[in-house]
């Protein structure tokens, strides 16, 4: 096992990982390998056929595989190196690497780390559904692959559980492919996802939804035999007597993701326990100075395109750093959370340029301010925990915060006068941030 | 409900016309809602079989949506489709999928096996 | 199912009746333990099992103990017990096959396990009293060990811990503890399939045969034999050893051998995330109530296994029933944390419910017999089995010769079997040369428990047709996403070693494919 230096080594090779190995080469790092543990380029992309991204990034409304495909394309022609099938085993706070692949150990010494995990997705188990254990349980994104890389149906009458993007996506999938879905089944009184999602998917295939539901028991000894399903109280308690039994061979879960975050933690990586992420910096750098984030494993986005854009914030920094070009922050503000705000991202900014932050609301409200700090108040009509909420903050803005101030706490309240009009950004529809999930 | 999220509102009279449409974010919205009211339009994305490819799948799309109730039949045509490779992201495989005037394209690159 | 016969043994499919020396039925511990025992002679032996691999009931499900039938550890189960059976009988009787069996094997399990290369640990058992009525318990459980000592001879009276004592051995366990009690030398610590598919393998090895999918359908019995009728056909055989665990009264009875019925009772566990690895260093209890248990397990490789709640009894036609409920987790998870406050619902990463066997004769006890047919015996194996099968496997080999079966030893008989190399556990180096011989040793499928390709291979080279048959030979699949990125990996490898289409690979046998339609099929 020899060791390889890098300048820039990138842990996953989707979007953000392409995105940040991409800038790391634009802003003059000389080595930059992204190490994969698929069988190749561009994460879940690949499996994503569906249309949705690059809405913003390109202006244009791609499938998963064509966005990800312009990316490897200018990787690949920027000399990008890639280690395919090979998985990250091990990383220590001095960036030594140890991996392992079909040619055997593989150890490199990086200047600087991007990681790029991604998230995965929670399972049965852990959200505790009762019942047998039979096979025709799976999770969303597991389903796709089977459906959209393998080529495989796993069943014919179908229930889903969640509708958050990905759920509502699988739900038109299959019903594209012959398959009885015969329902979505949703915690919450409203659908998680995009509504362009709940229009296109379940709408336009007339899915029956069931929303202030949940799944209360699996049938079927060897394949799944059907679920019983009961309506829940405003409290989320069970109500007796709404149980209602139907009939299927698949459930599909999409119950939320989890950013994978088991490398980080090797390398002493501290992580913010409200988004499951590491505790980065507006260059995305974490708790271990050369160790960058970006993209799911961050926090998990709902659009990719803001993956890419935190990919690359996170690659130029990465590079800098390997080229010991690392401008030393001067001041360091912390971002604190407020009066219903669930996360900000990122943790820490340095307000000598300007810098976007993304944050998620703990409970939906309308006629809201979300304001940081003292510095700036932005209003929104409607905002809820699966709408991830993108503002930026330009210099003049952060020059207002004034000298010696450390934290700025984010806030979101309820809105003085009624007529106020809504000037805030509707664009940016996020799945849901309750089950996080990611936009696909 | 326009693909980048603004949720428009339309007045129709009893003739089913569109007399009033508003709430958008931008000019395309207004064209949008008629459309989406009238005749609704999709992009149709799915898979079809690869022979001998590096990879079972390949998945395709059509260039422009289509409309909406045209989307089974299209699918139900591309079953029977085997396509075998070298293909390349944004191929033609077929022109004028269903008369629709919208054509299909690879998305993905496949190589042989 | 096509016909599946392969040159190391394993059918899936009897092309013609086959005929044999000993019939076994069952392929739990008790069953393959026998298997592996008889495999010793020059004796045909084929094992059929219902399901499709072995340990597919109670000995997968249970803890992992492999206890002596002494100890604080039996003390506990015989004060759980007696509240379950209802008191009046002596408690500690050394004069049952279980306290008998039970130390014989657990005495001959080190130098198996070196035989098997079978990793297990050695945890203490700590027993915690956090009030009053708990230290009274303790005492209770003291008592027992007592008479045990006194009766059997070794010396298996705990030791009383201090409060500091308690918190210096175990940091993290409850601030209320008050005091202990405890002892490391009467119990081992396995993965309790581990057991079953080490004695399988090692058996078939040395010549034993074994049929899956082969529920057992019909006995015939006809002088100097049997047939026995199974779903993968007929087999004549001169005798049986039944040790179809919940079946196997239902099985004697096809035989007109069934002299007692079964009672069943079952509890849920809960298996949490390999993250709280260091939580706790012993298996931590709390003294048992009338049919309650409590118990933090610290498995191998740091998954804390958490059983506490209710055993529920169980009526004969739920005992397939092995469904879990909400009521049952949330009853595991609080308690669980009544003993380790930082035990969260977070961390759960699977679930299950296992059920007891009891055999209404003598519900204290094993049975193990020659039954009145004199070439039947019946193996009613209830807890604790694992130590006990190990013994009683002897015992049963001596029962068939004592019945005229010949035991002529085999010169070539090969008692090591080595294990599927961890891979996630081997240094660098070891890693390396591995891969050098075999790149897909380098090939990581189950990112969660560091699982390559090679051991996957290995596993199916050795047996595995399923899902499940790989997560229990390699543990792929039994890590946090639970099958959620290896599964279509697995699938692929299982269709292309075993040469079968994808939509044939199954989960846990016949009839719970995994992948029910090819795509564009549905259209």
């Amino acid at each position: 096992m020899v060791d390889q230096p890098v300048d820039v080594a990138v842990i996953g090779g989707g979007p953000a990982g392409l995105a940040a190995a991409i800038k790391a080469r634009e802003a003059g790092a000389e080595r930059v390998t992204i190490i994969e543990r698929s069988e190749s380029l561009g994460g879940l992309l690949d499996q994503c056929i569906h249309t949705g991204f690059g809405l913003f990034y390109f202006r244009e409304d791609l499938t998963g595989p064509e966005y990800a495909h312009r990316f490897i394309e200018r990787a690949t022609d920027l000399g990008v190196k890639t280690q395919l099938e090979t998985m990250v085993l091990d990383i220590t706070s001095d960036r030594k690497i140890t991996a392992t692949g079909k040619d055997g150990m593989v150890a490199l010494e990086a200047r600087a780390i991007v990681l790029a995990m991604g998230c995965r997705e929670r399972t049965r188990e852990s959200v505790m559904i009762p019942g047998t254990r039979p096979a025709g349980i799976l999770t969303a994104g597991t389903a796709q692959r089977y459906v959209n890389v393998d080529g495989f149906i796993p069943g014919k009458d179908i229930v889903i559980l969640g509708s958050g993007d990905i759920g509502m996506i699988m739900a038109r999938r299959l019903a594209m492919e012959g398959t009885n879905v015969k329902a979505v089944v949703e915690i919450l009184p409203y659908v998680g996802g995009l509504i362009r999602n709940e229009v296109q998917c379940l709408y336009d295939f007339d899915i029956p939804v069931f929303l202030e539901h949940t799944v209360v028991e699996v049938h079927g000894r060897q394949r799944v035999e059907g679920v019983t399903i009961a309506k829940l109280d405003k409290s989320q308690e069970l109500m007796p007597g709404t149980e209602r039994l139907i009939g299927c061979d698949t459930l599909l879960l999409s119950v939320g993701l989890i950013p994978e975050n088991e490398v980080s933690l090797a390398a002493g990586v501290k992580l913010n326990p409200l988004t499951g992420g590491p505790i980065v910096d507006d260059r995305r750098e974490t708790s271990i100075p050369g160790i960058f984030a970006a993209g799911n494993v961050v926090h998990v986005h709902d659009l990719v395109d803001n993956v890419t854009w935190e990919g690359e914030l996170a690659g130029v920094f990465a590079a800098e750093y390997a080229m010991a070009k690392a401008v030393p922050v001067k001041r360091r503000i912390t971002m604190e959370v407020g009066e219903n705000i669930r996360y900000v991202v990122p943790n820490h900014i340095c307000p000598e340029r300007e810098v976007t932050i993304y944050v998620r609301v703990k409970e939906p409200q309308e006629k809201v301010s979300i304001k940081v700090g003292d510095i700036t108040t932005k209003s929104y009509r409607a905002v809820k925990p699966s709408e991830m909420i993108k503002l930026e903050l330009s210099r003049n803005e952060l020059g207002k915060i004034k000298e010696g101030v450390k934290t700025l706490i984010v806030n979101c309240q309820k809105r003085g006068r009624e007529d106020d009009k809504g000037t805030g950004n509707y664009l940016h529809y996020v799945s849901d941030g309750l089950s996080g999930e990611g936009g696909r | 409900m326009c693909p980048m999220g603004c949720q428009g509102r339309v007045v129709v009279d009893e003739k089913a016309k569109v007399i009033k449409a508003g709430n958008y974010q931008c000019k395309k919205g207004r064209e949008y809602a008629q459309i989406e009211f009238k005749a609704p339009l999709r992009v149709l994305t799915t898979t079809v079989i690869t022979e001998g490819g590096h990879r079972a799948m390949l998945p395709i799309r059509t260039d422009k949506p289509i409309p909406k109730n045209k989307l089974k039949d299209c699918v139900k045509a591309l079953a029977k489709v085997k396509v075998k490779p070298p293909i390349k992201v944004g191929e033609v495989l077929f022109r004028n999928i269903g008369g629709t005037e919208a054509d299909i394209l690879a998305t993905m690159t496949i190589n042989k096996s | 199912m096509g016909d599946l016969s392969r040159a190391d043994g394993m059918r899936t499919k009897v092309a013609k009746p086959l005929e044999t020396q000993v019939v076994i039925i069952g392929g739990g511990v008790a069953g393959t333990n026998v298997a592996r025992e008889l495999s010793k002679y020059k004796v045909d032996v084929i094992l059929v099992e219902r399901d499709a691999d072995v340990a597919a009931g109670e000995s997968k499900s249970n803890h992992g103990f492999v206890y002596s039938s002494i100890g604080i550890l039996d003390a506990f189960s015989l004060v759980l017990k007696s509240a379950v059976s209802g008191g009046g009988a002596k408690l500690f009787d050394k004069e049952t096959m279980k306290v008998k069996w039970s130390m014989e094997g657990y005495d001959l399990f080190e130098s198996l396990a070196k035989e098997l290369d079978l990793p297990y640990t050695n945890p203490g058992c700590l027993i915690i009293a956090r009030n009053k009525e708990e230290v009274k318990g303790l005492e209770g459980l003291v008592d027992i060990s007592k008479i045990m000592s006194e009766e059997t001879g070794r010396e298996c009276i705990p030791r009383w811990l201090g409060r500091e004592e308690v918190l210096a051995l175990e940091p993290n366990v409850t601030p209320d503890a008050v005091c202990g009690i405890y002892d490391d030398r009467w119990c081992k610590l396995i993965y309790p399939w581990d057991l079953s598919i080490a004695l399988a393998e090692s058996a078939r090895e040395n010549g034993a045969r074994m049929i899956f999918n082969a529920e057992v359908l019909k006995v015939t019995c006809q002088n100097g034999g049997f047939t026995v009728e199974t779903a993968q056909g007929p087999i004549k055989t001169q005798f049986i050893v039944n040790a179809a665990g919940r079946g196997v009264a239902a099985v004697a009875g096809m035989a007109g051998v069934c002299d007692f019925g079964l009672n069943f009772n079952r509890s849920q566990m809960v298996l949490m995330d390999k993250r709280l690895k260091g939580t706790a260093n012993n298996i931590v209890f709390v003294p048992p109530k009338p049919g309650w248990f409590g118990a933090v397990v610290p498995r191998r490789e740091g998954n804390l296994y958490v059983s506490c709640g209710a055993y529920y009894p169980t009526q004969r036609w739920e005992a397939e029933n092995t469904a879990t409920r909400k009521e049952w987790f949330f009853e595991c998870i609080t308690e669980g944390q009544r003993i380790f406050p930082s035990i969260s619902e977070r961390d759960v990463i699977a679930s299950f419910v296992g059920v007891r066997v009891f055999n209404t004769r003598n519900p204290d006890d094993h049975i193990v017999e020659v039954t009145k047919n004199p070439r039947f015996i019946n193996m009613a194996v209830r807890l604790p089995g694992n130590a006990f099968c190990i013994a009683a496997a002897k015992h049963v080999a001596e029962m068939l010769g004592n019945q005229g079966l010949q035991l002529s030893g085999k010169m070539d008989f090969n008692s090591q079997r080595k294990a599927i190399p961890r891979v996630n556990e081997l240094p660098c180096e070891e890693r390396d040369a591995l891969d050098a011989c075999d790149p897909r040793y380098g090939h990581i499928v189950c990112r969660c428990e560091g699982v390559t390709e090679g051991e996957i291979v290995e596993a199916i080279r050795r047996g595995a047709t399923t899902v499940q048959g790989i997560q229990f030979r390699t543990r792929a699949g039994m890590g946090r996403c639970q099958r959620g990125f290896c599964g279509p990996r697995v699938v692929e490898i299982l269709s292309r070693e075993l040469d079968i289409p994808k939509t044939e690979v199954s989960f846990k046998g016949p009839g719970s494919e995994i992948l029910l339609y090819r795509g564009k099929e549905l259209l």
